[in-house]
């Protein structure tokens, strides 16, 4: 298990650097130019060009891409153009703001999904379950940003019970401070500002997982081993609950762990509707201003997330399915 | 239509059944409508005995044992009518709670597939100790001891590392001879085998039968044992029932039956088994197939294949009627009395 750990934490490395090359090329081959998007279209050819030679970017692409590579390789990410901080400063505080909110989505997702998905697959074809589906149905068809909207109006403008926009002190902090001095505000702050966008986010993912914990649980109640569970006498719910859930789990990790990841990508639609300063609008913000090291930076943090939540997703596997067990 | 009252004593004496099965039906909703793959069918098992039933594919044999088990699916599947009687309580009218407690103590079942009827993603242990879990208050060490001593008694080797091994780990003899464990393990006193070799290499399947006929005499167990394989039940079995298109067609003494089958349909099933030293003979085969649930024939069911029909079997319905002691066939040309339909 360890060697199998090892390996596939060494896989990481080729996909990471792949990527890195790519995402290299592809800001530089989209028209535009760092220097004339940081001094603007009045600034002289000569100013442009003492810009660009300070920047590096002068040299020609294999130049550039190896002193890229050399930095990064002693987790350099250099600066950002535009706001004069190191890159890993600026994805420092912004990738935990979306991974707060990704985990906080698919918490939602999961409760939401979980008791949906087991109900209707138990009670097929009954009231519960054309009820579960058509909401499920409503979920995959509406936009996330329409049902954010939706959510500002009704929660925060009418009822005014949440606030609309902003994230508050980061979770782990407000946490910190409620052990540190005793005060549970922060942390209430913190959760009710994470609320609303983590609904609007989550109700996509609940739909998608819902119907997939449904077609699995149908699938696996009408297996030859959950007959034999009922037949040495299990109580039907404990047949429901270990026999067949614990099966019907593994397509359904692998449905939850694509779903995370895409929100590790950043929510940027829902990161906009709600003001929350995570790193999808960070790498767009960067794409706009060609803030070259930002993007680069801001991918690859989020491709190294990606890869290792693909592996923590094959752990999981190993831990449900004896079989891939070796 | 009233049950044949002359097919009530063919079970093997005058004492209590363990078992009483009267006018059973069971239908099945399906997409060409409503199918009924079990039809009136009565019977009874006494204490400890070995019954077979035997039957082509899709003449309705684990229907029937789905339904004495309560386990035929609740959202397209109901028991028409009859009863299944044990102890002077009729099972099939059991609310789902009282009927679990039934099973896997009072009834067990081994089904067709060991390769899929054992959870993948648990332990052999933990299942095989899940019966103890369900009807016992044992501790934790005391199941895991009487799990061990079951493997053992079936032949399983090493037990206690097959306790901590993964179904998919063990052959499926192995994992056929774990199922028998959880089926046995609280000694029910009805145990209905539904083709539990037929998945299995020729040799590991005589291992299999001898073992359960070895285990129910042990524990004065009653088994109905499911095959269409005839030899099988031979092997095995006092007495036979013998089904075809939902319907029982003959009952009769194992011995008797062999000897001298009452029923056309039976006596089809004999020439289709293949004897060494056929020489240069065509195995012989019961032309056209078994009439679907959904179909309903005026006359006999079987009349359609059946080299002895006449006229009359294709408009009168045969019921099972005695012939001897403990025997009965459901054919006109044997005295079976018959009746029109729609009388």
């Amino acid at each position: 298990m360890a060697k199998y750990i090892f390996k596939r934490i060494l896989q990481i490395i080729p996909v990471v650097l792949g990527i890195t090359i790519i995402v290299f090329f592809l800001i530089r081959l989209i028209p535009g130019d760092p220097a004339l998007a940081l001094l603007g279209t009045d600034a002289t050819p000569e100013e442009l060009a003492r810009t660009r030679a300070r920047l590096g970017l002068d040299k020609s692409y294999l130049v550039q891409l190896a002193l890229y590579l050399r930095d990064i390789f002693t987790l350099n990410f250099g600066e950002s153009i535009v706001q004069h901080k190191p890159v890993m400063e600026i994805i420092g505080s912004s990738f935990p703001a979306t991974l707060e909110l990704a985990v906080a989505a698919i918490i939602v997702s999961l409760v939401v999904a979980v008791p949906l998905g087991v109900l209707s697959a138990v009670k097929q074809n009954s009231w519960a379950d054309y009820v579960s589906m058509f909401f499920a149905q409503l979920g995959t068809s509406m936009p996330v940003f329409w049902i954010g909207l939706l959510l500002i109006l009704a929660f925060s403008l009418k009822l005014q019970w949440l606030p609309s926009f902003g994230r508050g002190e980061p979770l782990a902090e407000a946490v910190g401070a409620l052990f540190a001095t005793g005060s549970a505000a922060p942390l209430l702050d913190s959760l009710r500002r994470l609320l609303l966008p983590a609904v609007s986010l989550g109700v996509m993912g609940a739909a998608l997982i819902s119907r997939m914990i449904r077609s699995t649980m149908l699938e696996v109640l009408d297996s030859d081993y959950v007959r034999t569970a009922r037949a040495k006498g299990t109580r039907e719910g404990k047949v429901v609950l270990k026999h067949a859930f614990r099966n019907a789990l593994l397509p359904v990790v692998t449905t939850v762990g694509l779903q995370f990841g895409s929100l590790l990508g950043g929510a940027i639609v829902t990161e906009t509707v709600f003001a929350w300063p995570g790193i999808g609008r960070v790498i767009v913000t960067a794409i706009f201003q060609r803030d070259f090291p930002l993007v680069q930076g801001g991918v690859i943090c989020v491709a190294v997330a990606f890869a290792t939540l693909n592996l923590l997703v094959d752990l999981l596997y190993a831990v449900i399915n004896p079989k891939l067990r070796a | 239509m009233t049950l044949p009252t002359s097919v009530d004593n063919l079970n093997n004496g005058g004492a209590a059944p363990l078992l009483q099965v009267n006018g059973l039906s069971v239908s099945f909703r399906s997409e060409g409508g409503l199918v009924r793959p079990v039809r009136d069918v009565s019977f009874e098992i006494g204490k400890g005995e070995t019954v077979g039933l035997v039957g082509e594919s899709g003449s309705g044999k684990s229907v029937l044992s789905f339904a004495l088990m309560g386990l035929l699916p609740p959202h397209n599947s109901r028991i028409d009518g009859g009863e299944v009687l044990m102890d002077g309580r009729d099972l099939s009218r059991l609310r789902r709670r009282a009927m679990s407690k039934l099973r896997g103590r009072d009834i067990s079942m081994i089904f067709q597939e060991p390769m899929t009827s054992l959870n993948p993603v648990y332990t052999i242990g933990n299942q095989i100790e899940e019966v103890f879990r369900n009807h016992t208050s044992m501790g934790k060490k005391e199941r895991r001891e009487r799990a061990i001593d079951l493997l053992e008694r079936v032949g399983v080797p090493r037990a206690p590392e097959i306790m901590a091994s993964y179904p998919h780990q063990l052959s499926g003899g192995m994992r056929q001879r774990v199922m028998i464990v959880m089926a046995i393990a609280l000694k029910p006193r009805l145990l209905i085998a539904d083709e539990p070799t037929t998945a299995l290499d020729v040799t590991v399947q005589a291992q299999i039968l001898r073992l359960i006929g070895r285990l129910a005499e042990e524990d004065g167990m009653a088994v109905i044992l499911i095959s269409h394989n005839l030899g099988v039940i031979a092997r095995v079995c006092q007495r036979v029932m013998v089904m075809y298109a939902g319907q029982l067609v003959e009952v009769a003494p194992a011995a008797e039956l062999y000897r001298h089958p009452r029923h056309p349909y039976t006596r089809h099933l004999f020439e289709c088994i293949p004897r060494i030293g056929m020489g240069g003979h065509r195995l012989n085969y019961i032309e056209g197939s078994v009439p679907h649930p959904g179909d309903e024939l005026p006359g006999c069911r079987f009349a359609p294949r059946c080299r002895e029909a006449d006229e009359g079997c294709l408009e009168r319905e045969p019921e099972l009627a005695a012939l001897s002691e403990g025997r009965a066939s459901r054919c006109l040309k044997e005295g079976g009395a018959g009746f029109a339909s729609g009388d």
